[in-house]
């Protein structure tokens, strides 16, 4: 039983830490505002559920996740990414309560509020005993790649004109660097990675509905990356932990003692408090950006 | 028939409401630069300051509204001493106090959130239904029209004559040159943050009356607002009643028009979506604002 907890819970830390690592790379490494990351980890989520229920394997899910995911993040970057850096913010927040609306109303396609069960669950009939074991491991090698990949694309060229469009994005424009086409480039990757993540979520819990997508969501992963550390990998991962201990803990606590506050009430509001402390006190995070001197 | 006289009175409530929460975040906006996502918490917490006076203390609904003004404006003030004005001496980015906006709207919410639950509650006032050119308008509603459309008379004379107005206008134009002129920059600002909260903290009295309160109310009515302030240019004032009316009026024409295709008017938040959207590709400095804003 206690094995069992720890696994979901690493599970659970592997599937935010992609996401976070997708957020880091749009807002830590390029401070694009996505307010809206929950809708492509929601798009992910649905796709890849929806295939497997009409019977597709688990991979052609994903990757339909995937580029779906992908797809959107471009379109919904194409209109705001010209413009000032808050029109971005409000343009993704609208776009994910809108998405949540259709999974609510369309339920032809989604079953409405009540949701989608019964979501196959990869190699499950293969594994029984074994499941949990399986799935973190698997989450792991996913939150490998997207952190290895990420650190990659930081690293190369690519990378490097994405942060100096960070610090200045006027300087590397005339350079006669395209700095729009940076910006949509390194959206439509992050996309792609929440999509990732929203697909691994729906397999794992083999049930979702469309409460699950609040914008809440979003920004418990902007936490996630604010306290680990902007624009570095390892300080989102750590933030995914922080933030998935303090998750639990509010629920744990429950058992032991009365607060007289609702666990979910409480998270919300550290995760509130946490996120205007760290902006005032601690805007570079637990474990910092490395600058690289060149 | 998508248009009725039924059809101009709701529009004309709809933008009466979205007019008050408007012209604090188009000010807040304009004068700090920065999109506040905690607005709409404004919006809530007025309500819920008013359902004190009115069911909790059995006192008549108008002085509710009084105390929703001014409590919500103090608590406009209040965050930005305990937030914003900090991060304005660090000299903190945009994105910083957008951030931050989100982190004092988790909290205020789900303070809220905790302390008077999840339910939808009711006010307690008598309300006559009146016909008129064939629909029906309530006296809550005709109170609604004419203390906002007193509420806009008061502020453009606030803006035109008085010294605080004045001031407040030279500040949105050219901070700099407005420090210069000997303006107290920091006291200006403590009137636009108590106005503009005092306004948001009406129209969640308003909006709570006409409909229902919920902790979700202001959230509910954010996207909107924030293409008020779009479509009419951030930081006009009158592009804003403009835009709030245009908003009003789409909203309730494309609701008719949604039951009408028999779909699912649930999508109403979509219309202020797609009017964001439209501004953005068409004229991203709305219809009063400068080009330089984008």
């Amino acid at each position: 039983m206690f094995q069992d907890y720890i696994l979901d819970t690493l599970i659970y830390i592997g599937i935010y830490g992609i996401l976070a690592i997708s957020l880091n790379l749009e807002a830590g490494y390029t401070r694009l505002m996505n307010f809206g990351k929950v809708a492509f980890f929601a798009i992910g989520a649905y796709a890849s559920a929806l295939l497997s229920i009409a019977g597709a394997p688990f991979l052609a899910g994903l990757v339909v996740g995937i580029l779906l995911s992908a797809m959107f993040g471009f379109l919904v970057a194409l209109p705001a990414l010209r413009l000032r850096a808050d029109y971005l913010a409000i343009v993704t927040l609208s776009f994910g309560e809108i998405l949540r609306l259709f999974f609510l109303n369309e339920q032809w396609l989604t079953n409405g509020p009540m949701g989608l069960r019964g979501i196959p669950q990869p190699l499950f009939s293969v594994l029984d005993n074994n499941y949990l074991v399986f799935y973190t491991v698997m989450v792991f090698v996913f939150l490998i790649i997207c952190y290895a990949f990420s650190e990659k694309i930081m690293n190369s060229p690519f990378g490097i004109t994405l942060k100096a469009i960070r610090d200045d994005e006027d300087a590397v424009f005339a350079f006669g660097e395209d700095t729009f086409r940076f910006k949509v480039k390194v959206f439509i990757i992050g996309s792609a990675m929440a999509g990732i993540s929203g697909a691994l979520f729906a397999h794992y819990i083999a049930f979702i509905s469309p409460d699950m997508f609040f914008p809440s969501l979003t920004f418990s992963v902007w936490t996630m990356m604010v306290i680990g550390g902007s624009a570095n990998n390892l300080g989102v991962i750590a933030g995914a932990f922080l933030i998935q201990f303090l998750e639990r803990g509010t629920r744990f606590i429950k058992d032991f003692a009365d607060l007289g506050i609702e666990p979910s009430n409480l998270r919300i509001i550290i995760i509130g408090i946490l996120l205007i402390l760290f902006i005032l006190y601690k805007p570079e995070g637990i474990i910092k950006e490395r600058k690289r001197i060149l | 028939m998508p248009f009725s006289s039924q059809i101009i009175i709701n529009s004309m409530v709809t933008g009466s409401i979205y007019v008050l929460i408007a012209i604090g975040l188009t000010m807040i906006y304009k004068v700090l630069k920065f999109a506040n996502f905690m607005h709409a918490e404004l919006v809530t917490f007025g309500a819920y300051m008013a359902y004190i006076i009115n069911v909790s203390l059995g006192m008549d609904l108008v002085y509710g509204l009084i105390i929703a003004f001014l409590l919500t404006g103090i608590l406009g003030i209040i965050t930005d001493r305990l937030v914003f004005k900090k991060l304005r001496s660090k000299g903190s980015d945009v994105i910083s106090m957008m951030i931050a906006s989100i982190g004092i709207g988790l909290l205020v919410r789900q303070i809220i959130q905790e302390s008077w639950g999840p339910q939808l509650r009711w006010y307690e006032f008598q309300d006559t239904t009146y016909d008129f050119l064939g629909g029906s308008i309530t006296g809550l509603q005709i109170f609604i029209l004419i203390s906002s459309t007193l509420l806009i008379f008061l502020l453009h004379f606030l803006f035109m004559k008085t010294r605080t107005g004045k001031a407040m206008r030279a500040i949105s134009d050219n901070p700099q040159l407005a420090m210069a002129c000997g303006i107290d920059t920091e006291n200006i600002l403590l009137w636009v943050w108590f106005i503009g909260g005092g306004l948001a903290g009406i129209a969640g009295v308003f909006r709570g009356a006409d409909t229902r309160l919920v902790p979700l109310l202001g959230w509910e009515i954010l996207l909107p607002a924030f293409a008020v302030v779009i479509l009419g240019g951030i930081g006009s004032f009158y592009g804003a009643i403009i835009a709030a009316y245009v908003l009003g009026f789409s909203e309730n024409i494309g609701v008719a028009v949604l039951s009408e295709l028999s779909i699912s008017t649930g999508y109403r938040p979509a219309i202020a979506f797609i009017i964001l959207i439209l501004v953005l590709i068409l004229r991203p400095s709305g219809i009063m604002g400068t080009k330089e804003e984008t």
